[in-house]
């Protein structure tokens, strides 16, 4: 990035929002592109004047489109003041190369006007908000204001007032998670995971700890307090207090309730519903009080300059406004004296953009009329003819196909749904390179464009896109159907084949002809056929199934997911096998001679031909020549330098305890202690509890070893269970537990330290025997104090 | 409006429905046109920014007719609509004498692309109700029309908003049409 010059400490940039565009429909000239602010982007104003105004907005009072910048040549930043383009004097092709920018998302809001007095009886505004932050929905509300204003007061005076409201929004204590607590906090239903994570900079101006020293206070003092925590409860008396707290809701929720209090504005803003907070958050001081006491002078002194905050012209609080989710991170934009509540989702994943909704995505294409059309294609037909549209979907993104999404008449923020889920289909939370290729809403404007992208994945409202040549799969989502283009390049390599028992063959090049034609397009009967027990149909009836249960949107992307996962770990299969070294993967070997197995484990003859079949091998070997390959192998890299768990294959293990078929209990006992001693530290724990979400169990496939047979074994799963007790999430993990388990966990606590009494009863007895006098011990402390048992009781 | 035929729209798409463009410059009136052939009746539009689609049945064939916007940003799109097309529409505001030149251009650009080469060309010289507006005899002149070689075409006066001369353009289009 080009580093800014020193002398351009006065321009205008901002954190949340770069640039706001305004585009016109002229009614001589078409779409126009007639305000940037504060400054010139440099990208082309016409593409950016049509994507902003959709087709077919005059049938509509509003509709909304999002684009990207830095994505191709047009759509660079360019401008010299910015500091989200490169330099142009630096650049030469290497050095673009290395420092290509960061996207940038815009969202754009078009509205119609109708005036009567007009000459042509409409006026077609749109606005735009350029951010490098991918949450762009929590903006629509404030731009929906402005552009309202901007109506009324066409000026630059209106950007100006939008660009420093939205770049007024606070976000200096949203906590920032790491990619395993991104994952634990996905997968859970619960209201108040990491709610530590939370504690607020309420703090009066003589000692403003900054949130990092909070978070990691609390994280030591999450250890040392726990005890007082629950029992700091318990010695509250009055009955509220103790009985609100006793419910989910922690101790730490009710800290961050009463921090809301010094934010008087925020009780002005009537959605909040903050009234009812504001009683239960004064009666919640004490605990506040006790809570925080390790920061301090924070509550009381807080407290007390609550009336002189109240006085200054506060900017608008972050943290702890409205409904508590720790899902989302509460603040607020204030334009034009209206306060906007915004939540800012915490749990998202690189190429997870706006609020899209997979399940939708997946309805369209899994309905009764679905279906594909079209030659048959060795990296989209991984399954012949019993390929689910949806995998086929799934293949077409992988293998950088050209994809184009059909709404005909549809307003341009259905396509954009559509696009922006497809790219979450394609990555999981782990892949990279697909939002870089996608054009969520394309105008016909955008034809030329569009195609110097490989892979491009557009959407599209305009039929005449059906007739043009270069997209490879076109999927209309009114009918469900997908068309594989009738010219589709067939592939002209073909991949390393291996057969499962009788080792490698090598098929490569041009050489083998029979390779050639079996790969380009002339599939055997068997090929056409496909298998219905293949694990990418089985899948799709698992989630199919899932969402007419109404699971929601967060679980069917974390399934979504673990099928990508999946991918990856068979792709790291396929390398082993072909090339005999991977370098995304651990090597797949079974558990033996003392040795933990890794990465997938050796293949039976049934599995891979449910799931590493000569296609689904094709498929990878396709994906290997991708961009988000390379993005994977440099993410993987870093992954395995920055882990926490080294050693062996955490994945592996946690599937064998949970699916592993014929796990002998040598190898469980290997299992459970090498869990139980990566539980040193905090970053440990969430790598464990980031692979044990809910929808799949949760501590399930460790706490069924409690009731193994073998003592050892139940022993390790106890010490796993109080190492992870120490972190305030791992206690939410055991307190979420099925009843029965828990109730082992506390009885074989129990048992244990009845053990341990009774032996030191009797080393105690022995010393008195001796006349040594026992210090500090008393006789039948049969009260275990330890923090298990307390976490036991609550809930 | 549009809205009432897309689930119709999709049904057929692909069909054997003939393509047939409707261009002009903006503000002639296309829109106008097409509703009034496909609904029936007159109504307020406002303009069209990128395109509007609709199939129409009429002496049993089946039309797909695509009113594309006049504006000068959407005017150098126009080519991106050709393949395939059998004929084109052109909608001339007869009341507006001083961008007539400007149709003309236009309309020779289209002529002139090779994809194009085989399509019927009707004109419809519209707003005839308005008093002032030019005779048909005069935007053919205008046009240029006689200059023209290869090209099957007919002028026909018209007001979009009475309904006058509007089939009669369309049964030029179907004798043609049936022809072939």
């Amino acid at each position: 990035m080009a580093m800014r010059p020193p002398d351009l400490a006065t321009t205008r940039s901002g954190d949340h929002v770069a640039y706001i565009l305004v585009a016109e429909f002229d009614i001589d000239t078409g779409s126009q592109l007639t305000h940037q602010f504060p400054y010139p982007t440099g990208a082309d104003k016409q593409l950016l004047a049509e994507v902003m105004l959709p087709e077919g907005v005059h049938n509509r009072a509003e509709d909304w489109t999002v684009f990207f910048l830095n994505q191709n040549a047009s759509n660079t930043i360019s401008s010299v003041f910015s500091r989200h383009s490169i330099d142009s004097a630096a650049s030469d092709v290497t050095a673009i190369a290395e420092e290509k920018p960061e996207l940038m998302y815009g969202l754009s809001l078009v509205r119609t006007k109708h005036d009567a007095a007009a000459k042509r009886k409409a006026h077609f505004k749109a606005m735009a908000l350029v951010t490098p932050h991918p949450y762009i929905q929590v903006y629509k509300p404030v731009l929906t204001l402005a552009l309202d204003q901007f109506y009324v007061d066409p000026s630059m005076d209106t950007l100006s007032r939008l660009f420093d409201a939205v770049n007024a929004m606070d976000t200096s204590l949203m906590p920032h998670f790491s990619h395993m607590e991104k994952l634990i906090l996905r997968g859970s239903d619960r209201n108040d995971c990491f709610g530590e994570k939370f504690i607020p900079g309420m703090q009066p101006p003589s000692r403003p700890p900054n949130a990092a020293e909070l978070d990691g206070r609390s994280q030591a003092d999450a250890g040392g307090e726990d005890g007082s925590d629950e029992s700091g409860t318990r010695a509250e008396g009055p009955g509220t207090l103790a009985d609100y707290n006793r419910s989910r809701a922690t101790s730490v929720t009710s800290v961050s309730e009463t921090s809301s209090v010094g934010g008087r504005k925020s009780f002005d803003n009537p959605s909040a519903g903050n009234p009812p907070k504001d009683w239960t958050s004064r009666h919640k001081r004490p605990s506040f009080d006790r809570v925080s006491s390790a920061s301090s002078t924070g509550s009381r002194a807080g407290l007390g300059v609550k009336s002189s905050s109240d006085s200054h012209e506060a900017k608008p609080r972050g943290g702890t406004m409205g409904t508590r989710d720790t899902h989302f991170f509460n603040t607020s934009i204030v334009f034009k004296g209206v306060t906007l509540p915004i939540r800012i989702p915490l749990s998202i994943f690189r190429d997870e953009i706006g609020d899209f909704s997979l399940v939708k995505l997946i309805q369209a294409f899994s309905g009764p009329t679905s279906g594909f059309s079209g030659p048959i294609h060795p990296h989209l037909h991984t399954n012949g003819s019993l390929t689910h549209p949806l995998i086929l979907l799934f293949n077409a993104l992988i293998t950088e196909k050209n994809v184009v999404f059909l709404g005909a008449n549809h307003a341009a923020k259905d396509m954009v749904d559509y696009v922006l889920a497809a790219c979450a289909l394609g990555s999981g939370c782990y892949l990279r390179g697909m939002a870089e290729r996608a054009y969520p809403y394309a105008p016909v404007a955008y034809k030329d464009v569009m195609e110097t992208t490989v892979g491009y994945i557009a959407g599209v409202t305009n039929p005449i896109f059906e007739t043009f040549s270069t997209w490879d799969i076109l999927c209309n989502i009114e009918t469900g159907q997908i068309v594989v283009n009738k010219n589709i390049k067939q592939p002209t390599y073909s991949p390393v084949l291996v057969s499962s028992t009788f080792g490698r063959q090598q098929r490569e090049g041009d050489d083998d002809r029979e390779s050639l034609n079996a790969v380009n397009g002339a599939p055997s009967r068997a090929d056409n056929a496909g298998r219905p027990d293949a694990a990418d149909n089985a899948f799709m009836e698992d989630i199919t199934s899932a969402i007419q249960a109404h699971y929601g949107e967060t679980v069917i992307r974390m399934r979504m997911g673990d099928f990508v996962l999946r991918f990856t770990r068979l792709a790291s299969l396929y390398e082993q096998e072909a090339f005999g070294e991977t370098h995304i993967g651990q090597r797949s070997v079974n558990y033996g001679h003392g040795e933990l197995g890794g990465g997938v484990g050796v293949l039976d003859d049934l599995s891979r031909a449910r799931e590493f079949t000569p296609l689904c091998q094709q498929r990878i070997e396709a994906w290997r020549r991708t961009r988000s390959y390379q993005y994977f192998v440099g993410d993987y890299r870093t992954f395995q330098q920055n882990r926490n768990i080294r050693g062996y294959d955490l994945v592996y293990q946690i599937q064998r305890l949970r699916t592993g078929k014929h796990v002998t209990d040598p190898e469980v006992d290997a299992i459970m202690r090498t869990l139980r001693d990566s539980t040193q530290t905090y970053e440990q724990v969430t790598e464990i509890l980031a692979l044990l979400p809910p929808y799949s169990g949760g501590l399930l496939p460790i706490t069924f070893c409690l009731f193994h047979p073998q003592s050892h074994i139940r022993e390790s799963a106890i010490e796993f269970l109080d190492a992870i007790q120490r972190h305030p999430i791992g206690k939410l993990f055991i307190q979420s537990l099925n009843l029965y388990h828990r109730l082992a966990y506390k009885r074989l606590v129990q048992t244990r330290n009845a053990q341990v009494d009774v032996a030191k009863r009797s080393t105690v007895l022995a010393a008195t025997a001796f006349g040594i006098p026992s210090a500090g011990m008393s006789l039948l402390g049969s009260t275990p104090s330890n923090q298990s048992q307390s976490s036991l009781v609550t809930s | 409006m549009g809205l009432t035929f897309s689930s119709l729209w999709a049904r057929l798409f692909g069909g054997p429905e003939l393509k047939i463009l409707i261009l002009g410059l903006d503000n002639a009136g296309k829109t106008t046109i097409l509703y009034r052939v496909t609904m029936g009746q007159a109504i307020e539009t406002a303009p069209t920014v990128g395109s509007n689609t609709e199939i129409f049945e009429y002496k049993n064939l089946k039309f797909a007719l695509w009113d594309i916007g006049g504006q000068s940003s959407i005017r150098s799109q126009w080519a991106q609509y050709f393949a395939a097309t059998k004929a084109v529409i052109l909608v001339v505001d007869s009341t507006d004498s001083a961008r007539l030149s400007l149709s003309r251009e236009e309309l020779h650009r289209i002529c002139a692309d090779e994809t194009m080469r085989d399509a019927l060309l009707l004109v419809f010289a519209n707003k005839q109700d308005v008093p002032g507006a030019m005779t048909a005899a005069r935007v053919s002149d205008g046009l240029a029309l006689t200059e023209l070689r290869d090209r099957q075409w007919q002028i026909v006066p018209c007001s979009a908003i009475t309904g006058i001369g509007l089939f009669e353009g369309f049964d030029w289009l179907v004798t043609r049409l049936e022809k072939r």
